[in-house]
C-alpha cells in the first residue's frame, strides 16, 4: 500500500519537473481561465455606483464574491479530459496501460500537479488585481468558517474530478467529443455560479441547477467564504458535497474500466 | 545527363566562408542561480557552421553527408534563405538566398523529411492548387506538370485521399511532387528518407533519379543514410563539427579511405572443436606474416572468417589465391568495405581544422 | 522537355505581356478563398465537431447576455449604456467575435504551432508573403453563426433604441431618427461598417502582436488563446471600467476602438469622423504589428535551429 503510494507520489513529482518546463504555458492558461471573473467584477464596480444592494449583495459582497470565485474555480478544475482523448485518440493509452501504474489515478495525479502550478502563475496577477480593489475585499472568516471553506474547496476539486473523468471517458465511445465539452463547460460555466452568483439567475434556472452538481463547485464555497451560509446549511452542503464526490468518483470509476474493456476489447 | 561533362558555367550555389553561431544561455542551477540570472546571463555560443566553402555547378547532385548536429541542416537553411548565417556569403542563381526574392523562391523547393506542407486532413491534390496559386502557376502549365508528375510518381491513385491515410512513403512521394509542380531548378532535400522502410526508400531514391534523367535539375541532399548519398550523388561532402572534412567523389573517397577489401573465406568442413580452431588461426597467421600484402583478421568463428586486406581488387585476389593454395575453402567472396564503415571512421577522427572538438564555447563575458 | 530549358535558364520566368501590371496581387485574395473553401470541407469532415461548436458558440453568446440582462434588470443601465445601447454593444461584439473566430484566431494558433514544430520553415521558402499566407491559410466556420445572432440583437436594439426616441441617456441621434432616415441614417451606418472594419484589422493586428511572443517563448502551446480574455474586455462599455484601464483601453490597448467605436456611431453617440479616427488607429497598429512580425522573423532566422 505505501509503496504503491510512493509510486504515485514519484510520478507526481515527474510531472512536477515537467510544468515548470511549461511554467509559461500554466501562466496563459490562468490568465484565460481567470480573466473573465476579473472583468466581471469590474462591471459590477461600476454598476453598483450609487446602489447599496443589489440581489442581497452588498458592492464588497459582490466584488469578493467574484474575487473569491475565480480563484476557486480556477483551482478547482481540472482539464484532463482533454488528455484522456488525446492519449485515447493518439494510441498512446496502449502502452501506459502495460505499465504497473493504474492510468485512472495518474490522470488524476499528474492533473492536480498542474492545477498546483497553474494557480502558483495565476498568483501574481491575482494579487495585484486583489491589491487594487483591496478596499472592497471583505474577509470575516472565523475558524470554523474556514474549515467549511477549505473542506468544500477540496471536496469541490473531487466533484470536479469525477466529472472530468466521467466525460473523458466517453471518449472510449464517442471519438469526437471535444463539441460535448465545448457545451459543458458553457452550463458549467453558468450553474457553478461563476458568470453569476446564483441566487441572482433566473429561478427555473436556480430550480434546474439544485438537482446538479455545478453548484457544488464554486458557488457553495465561495458562499461559505463569504459567511452567508448558516451553519446547519453549511453541514448539509457539505455532506452533499461528499455525496456528490463519492457518486461521481465512482460512477466514472466504473465507466472507466467499462470503457477500458471496450478499448482493450477492440485492440486499440 | 551526364555527370562528368560540366560546361564552364557559372556555379548554381556558390558558399563562402559562411558561420553559424548559435546563441544560447545558459540555465542556472539552483536558487541562487536563478536569483543571479536576474542580473547576469552567462551566453553560450554553440559554432553549428564554422566557415564553410563550396561551390555546387548546374545539374549536379551533391550529398551532404555527416551525424546528426553536424551542420548539415543549418547550411542547408541557410542555402535556402530560412536562417541568416552569422558569417560569409552565399549566392543561389545568384542570389543571395536569406533576402528572400520572390524571383529566388519561385525556383528553388525545399522538402524536408520530418516536416510536412500537405494538409493532414486533405487529399494532396487540395494542396497542389494552393502551391498553384502560390507560385502563381497558369492552368495550362499546371495541369502539364502534375499529369508528368502523376505518371512519373504513379500518383493515381493517391492524389484524392486525404493525406492522413497515407503511408510515410506514399505522403513523401506526395510531397515531393507538391514541390517539383512548379519545375524549381534547385532542389533541396533534408533527409528525405528518414523514417520510411527500406522498400519505399529505394522507390523514392528511383523517382528522383529518374526525374533527375528527364530534367537538368540541380539537388542539393542532407541526410545520414549513406545509401542515399551513396545511390544518389556522384559528390558527396562529409561535414562534422561545422567543418568540411571531405568534400569529392564517393569512389575517391572509398579508395582514398580504403583500398581495403574485405576477403570472406567459408571452411570446406565447419572446424569441430576449440583446439582445431585455434590451430587454423594460427595458420592464418603465419600466413598473414609470410604475404605480400599483410592481412588482418577481422572476424573468425567455425564456420567461416572474413580477413582485411589493404591495396584494393588485385591485392586482395591474390592474397586469397595464397590462402586457397593451402587452406581448403568452400566459398570465397571479396568485398569493398561498407561506406558506412568509412563514415564511421571519418567522424570519429578529429576534425581538419579547428582544435575544439566538442564545438562548445563560453562566452559569457562577451555579453 | 524543350519546356524546361527556358525555365532553367536561371532568371526570373518572363511573364507573358498581356497580363496587367496588379496581375501578381490578384493572387493574394484567391489564395484567401482557395484556403477557405479547403477548411470549409475540411470541416464537414468532422459534422459532430461542427455541430457541437455551434452550438457551444451559441450557449456561450446567450450566457454572457443573461449576465447583462441580470444586471440591467437591477439597474436599468450599465455606465450609461441603457439596454437598447447595451444590445447594439454586445451585438456588434458578437459580430466581431464571430469574424475572429473565423479567420484571425485559427491563424493565430496554428501560427504558435508552425514556430514551436519548426514548419515555419517550409513556409518561408515560399514565394509569398508569408505573414499574409500565415494569417489567410486557416479558417474555422462553426461558430460563425453567432454572427447572425450578433446581428439580431443589433437589429433588437436599435429598433428599441428608435421606439425610445433615443430613451436613457443616449444622446437621441438625428440621424436615427426616422422623419429623417435620408442621407444622415446612410451616414451612419456607412461609419459603423468602416469602425467595423477597422476593429476588426485592429483585432488582428492586437492579436498578432500577442502571439509573437511564442518566437521567444517556445514552450507555450496556449498563447494562440492568450488574446481571447482580453479581446472580452471590449464586450462592455469601456466607460465602465475604472479610469487608469480606461485610459489604457483609449490608447496602448485600444480596446475601445473594437466594439464601443461601432456602436456608438451607430447610436449617433459618435460623429462620423470617428469612424475615421478608429481607421487611423487600426492602420498604426497594423505598421506596428508588421513591425513586431518583421522583427520575429529576423529572430527566428537568426536564432532558430
Amino acid at each position: 500500500m505505501i509503496s504503491s503510494g510512493r509510486k504515485y507520489l514519484t510520478a507526481g513529482l515527474l510531472s512536477w519537473q515537467d510544468c515548470l518546463a511549461y511554467r509559461a504555458n500554466a501562466a496563459i492558461w490562468a490568465l484565460v481561465d481567470g480573466c473573465g471573473s476579473m472583468v466581471m467584477a469590474l462591471i459590477w464596480l461600476s454598476v453598483f455606483r450609487d446602489r447599496g444592494e443589489i440581489g442581497g449583495y452588498s458592492l464588497n459582497q459582490m466584488i469578493t464574491y467574484y474575487l473569491v470565485a475565480s480563484a476557486v474555480s480556477l483551482l478547482t478544475t481540472p482539464h484532463m479530459e482533454y488528455n484522456i482523448i488525446w492519449e485515447i485518440r493518439q494510441g498512446l493509452l496502449s502502452g501506459y496501460l502495460t505499465r504497473p501504474a493504474d492510468r485512472y489515478t495518474m490522470h488524476i495525479v499528474s492533473e492536480t500537479v498542474w492545477q498546483v502550478m497553474k494557480f502558483l502563475m495565476f498568483l501574481p496577477s491575482y494579487l495585484v488585481v486583489c491589491w487594487f480593489l483591496r478596499r472592497y475585499i471583505i474577509i470575516t472568516l472565523t475558524p470554523l468558517n474556514l474549515l467549511f471553506f477549505c473542506s468544500a474547496v477540496l471536496l469541490a476539486y473531487l466533484i470536479n474530478c469525477g466529472m472530468k473523468m466521467l466525460l473523458g471517458s466517453v471518449a472510449f465511445w464517442v471519438t469526437e467529443t471535444r463539441g460535448l465539452f465545448q457545451v459543458l463547460e458553457c452550463l458549467w460555466g453558468l450553474l457553478s455560479g461563476e458568470i453569476l452568483p446564483l441566487s441572482l439567475l433566473p429561478i427555473w434556472l436556480t430550480v434546474i441547477g439544485g438537482f446538479l452538481p455545478f453548484k457544488y463547485v464554486v458557488w457553495f464555497p465561495t458562499e461559505l467564504f463569504l459567511d452567508r451560509v448558516p451553519v446547519q446549511e453549511a453541514v448539509l452542503g457539505l455532506g452533499l458535497q461528499v455525496c456528490w464526490a463519492v457518486v461521481l468518483l465512482v460512477v466514472s470509476r466504473l465507466v472507466w474500466m467499462r470503457g477500458l474493456a471496450v478499448y482493450e476489447g477492440v485492440g486499440g | 545527363m551526364k555527370w562528368g561533362c560540366s560546361m564552364p558555367t557559372t556555379p548554381v550555389i556558390t558558399a563562402r566562408h559562411l558561420s553559424k553561431t548559435y546563441y544560447t544561455f545558459r540555465k542556472p542551477e539552483g536558487l541562487r542561480g536563478a536569483l543571479r540570472s536576474l542580473f547576469y546571463r552567462e551566453r553560450v555560443a554553440r559554432e553549428a557552421v564554422k566557415g564553410i566553402s563550396f561551390t555546387v555547378a548546374p545539374g549536379e547532385l551533391v550529398g551532404f553527408l555527416g551525424p546528426n548536429g553536424a551542420g548539415k541542416t543549418t547550411t542547408l537553411k541557410m542555402l535556402t534563405g530560412i536562417l541568416h548565417p552569422t558569417a560569409g556569403e552565399a549566392y543561389v542563381l545568384g542570389h543571395i538566398p536569406w533576402k528572400r526574392e520572390k524571383s529566388l523562391l519561385k525556383q528553388i523547393a525545399l522538402v524536408m523529411g520530418q516536416k510536412s506542407q500537405l494538409w493532414w486532413d486533405l487529399p494532396a491534390a487540395d494542396t497542389f492548387l494552393l502551391n498553384k496559386d502560390i507560385y502563381e502557376l497558369s492552368t495550362s502549365d499546371y495541369r502539364r506538370r502534375l499529369k508528368e508528375l502523376t505518371e512519373l510518381f504513379e500518383l493515381e491513385d493517391l492524389l484524392h485521399i486525404p493525406v492522413r491515410q497515407l503511408s510515410l512513403g506514399e505522403r513523401m512521394k506526395c510531397e515531393l511532387a507538391a514541390c517539383l509542380l512548379h519545375s524549381p531548378t534547385v532542389l533541396f532535400l533534408d533527409e528525405p528518407t528518414i523514417g520510411l522502410d527500406l522498400v519505399s526508400q529505394r522507390k523514392l531514391r528511383h523517382f528522383l533519379k529518374e526525374y533527375n534523367a528527364r530534367h537538368q535539375l540541380t539537388i542539393v541532399l542532407t541526410s545520414h543514410y549513406m545509401q542515399d548519398v551513396k545511390e544518389l550523388c556522384r559528390r558527396v561532402v562529409v561535414i562534422n563539427h561545422g567543418v568540411i572534412i571531405y568534400d569529392g567523389s564517393i569512389s575517391d573517397l572509398l579508395a582514398q579511405h580504403a583500398g581495403t577489401r574485405l576477403i570472406k573465406l567459408t571452411w570446406a568442413e565447419p572446424l569441430p572443436d576449440q583446439q582445431v580452431q585455434e590451430d587454423m588461426r594460427r595458420s592464418l597467421m603465419t600466413l598473414a606474416e609470410n604475404s605480400e600484402r599483410r592481412f588482418r583478421i577481422a572476424e573468425f568463428d567455425a564456420w567461416s572468417t572474413v580477413l582485411e586486406v589493404s591495396g584494393g581488387a588485385t591485392a586482395a585476389g591474390r592474397t586469397a589465391a595464397q590462402i586457397t593454395a593451402v587452406i581448403p575453402v568452400s566459398d570465397v567472396q571479396i568485398q569493398e568495405p561498407d561506406i558506412e564503415k568509412v563514415m564511421a571512421e571519418l567522424f570519429s577522427t578529429a576534425p581538419a581544422s579547428g582544435t575544439d572538438g566538442a564545438g562548445d564555447e563560453r562566452a559569457g563575458s562577451r555579453l | 522537355m524543350r519546356y524546361r530549358k527556358t525555365a532553367t535558364a536561371g532568371k526570373p520566368t518572363s511573364k507573358p505581356m498581356w497580363k496587367p501590371a496588379f496581375a501578381p496581387l490578384l493572387k493574394y485574395p484567391r489564395l484567401a478563398f482557395r484556403s477557405a473553401g479547403l477548411c470549409l470541407s475540411r470541416e464537414m469532415q468532422y459534422r459532430l465537431h461542427f455541430w457541437g461548436n455551434t452550438f457551444a458558440g451559441v450557449l456561450w453568446t446567450g450566457m454572457y447576455l443573461v449576465f447583462i440582462e441580470v444586471i440591467l434588470s437591477h439597474t436599468g443601465s450599465i455606465a450609461g449604456w441603457d439596454r437598447p445601447a447595451m444590445y447594439v454593444l454586445y451585438g456588434t461584439y458578437m459580430i466581431l467575435e464571430a469574424v475572429a473566430g473565423m479567420i484571425i484566431m485559427p491563424n493565430m494558433i496554428k501560427l504558435t504551432e508552425y514556430v514551436r514544430t519548426g514548419e515555419l520553415d517550409l513556409l518561408l521558402t515560399k514565394p509569398i508573403d508569408t505573414q499574409f499566407y500565415l494569417s489567410v491559410r486557416h479558417w474555422e466556420f462553426a461558430g460563425t453563426g453567432r454572427a447572425l445572432i450578433g446581428l439580431t440583437a443589433v437589429a433588437y436594439g436599435l429598433k428599441h433604441t428608435l421606439a425610445s426616441g433615443g430613451g436613457g441617456s443616449v444622446l437621441p441621434s438625428p440621424a436615427l431618427h426616422p422623419a429623417t432616415l435620408a442621407s444622415p441614417a446612410i451616414l451612419s451606418w456607412l461609419s459603423y461598417l468602416v469602425s467595423l472594419v477597422a476593429a476588426f484589422l485592429l483585432l488582428y493586428a492586437l492579436w498578432l502582436l500577442s502571439v509573437l511572443i511564442i518566437f521567444w517563448v517556445i514552450k507555450a502551446e496556449g498563447l494562440g488563446y492568450l488574446f481571447v480574455p482580453i479581446m472580452q474586455i471590449a464586450r462592455y462599455p469601456i466607460s465602465a471600467y475604472p479610469p487608469l484601464l480606461q485610459a489604457a483601453f483609449r490608447t496602448v490597448l485600444p480596446l475601445a476602438f473594437v466594439a464601443a467605436a461601432p456602436s456608438s456611431a451607430l447610436l449617433g453617440r459618435a460623429t462620423p469622423a470617428g469612424a475615421l479616427v478608429s481607421l487611423v488607429v487600426a492602420g498604426l497598429f497594423l505598421l506596428i504589428s508588421r513591425a513586431g512580425w518583421l522583427f520575429a522573423l529576423r529572430h527566428y532566422s537568426s536564432a532558430s535551429s
